[in-house]
């Protein structure tokens, strides 16, 4: 990207930690333009952000789903027994 | 110990075990880890009694105790299965302009008929590239999803700074993108 003016101009680095950081808080305008900016010219970035954003839905499924072996309460009362019967 | 403490401990047991381990299991996603967790818990309490003050509550009191085993477990983590990060850092990623090294950069994810999220293999797959992370990296990707839970608060209980929280994730992200690109796409 040798015409880019050099304001403008981030390491492919810095646009995959601004796609991370931008998934949790907006990003500075300026940071927000850089990112627009060198996205638009390279497409290993792009792809980058859109699979990170995958990731990110799989990651949030997974936790938020995660089935859950608590729900029936069987192993809570299971603990339960186990722990008065190893109190002094 | 005299019969008073006694019942109160397991009145406590009674009432308290399985909030506790809800919690300890979502913040390991280990059943077995977090029944551990839970059980020393109890048995510090039986320990400290002395220093459980009978104007707070014993539901707090537990829990910061749980916290305290909860974070040590973390560190634990942070300390066995910490991946080198001058070995394997983002300089396996980005040359040292910061530009993608050629067999790194990302290649492209076909999503043909737009199911990938539901396809149950898909799901394993990721499940097992997630497995392989480092414990440190494997908490900051997850535990962000949970209620109540702030970066800030992870980075804490991992005893991390916030420059290398956002540190972790990026080169965590990274690294799940390079297992399932491997272990996914590539092998489609």
């Amino acid at each position: 990207m040798k015409f880019v003016p050099s304001i403008l101009d981030i390491p492919c680095r810095r646009a995959t930690e601004l796609a991370e950081q931008r998934l949790h808080s907006p990003l500075s305008l300026a940071d927000a333009v850089r990112f627009r900016f060198h996205n638009s010219l390279c497409a290993a970035c792009r792809r980058y952000a859109e699979q990170s954003l995958v990731i990110e839905r799989l990651l949030r499924q997974h936790t938020v789903a995660v089935p859950d072996p608590l729900a029936d309460g069987n192993a809570a009362e299971a603990l339960t027994e186990t722990i008065l019967k190893k109190l002094p | 110990m005299n019969p008073s403490m006694d019942s109160r401990i397991t009145r406590w047991v009674k009432d308290h075990t399985g909030e506790l381990l809800s919690w300890a299991y979502h913040r390991t996603s280990d059943l077995k880890t977090a029944e551990d967790l839970v059980q020393e818990t109890f048995l510090a309490a039986v320990e400290r009694l002395d220093s459980f003050r009978s104007d707070s509550h014993p539901k707090t009191w537990l829990f910061s105790i749980l916290n305290n085993k909860i974070a040590d477990h973390h560190r634990r983590g942070m300390r066995h299965r910490t991946v080198p990060l001058d070995d394997d850092g983002p300089s396996a990623f980005f040359d040292e302009q910061g530009h993608w090294r050629p067999n790194a950069a990302p290649g492209a994810w076909s999503d043909d008929d737009g199911h990938l999220l539901d396809d149950e293999n898909f799901r394993a797959a990721f499940l097992d590239c997630l497995k392989k992370l480092p414990g440190p990296w494997h908490d900051c990707l997850t535990m962000r999803f949970l209620k109540d839970i702030t970066p800030g608060t992870i980075c804490q209980e991992l005893g991390i700074s916030a420059t290398n929280y956002w540190q972790i994730v990026h080169r965590a992200k990274l690294s799940m993108r390079r297992c399932l690109q491997k272990e996914w796409f590539d092998t489609e």
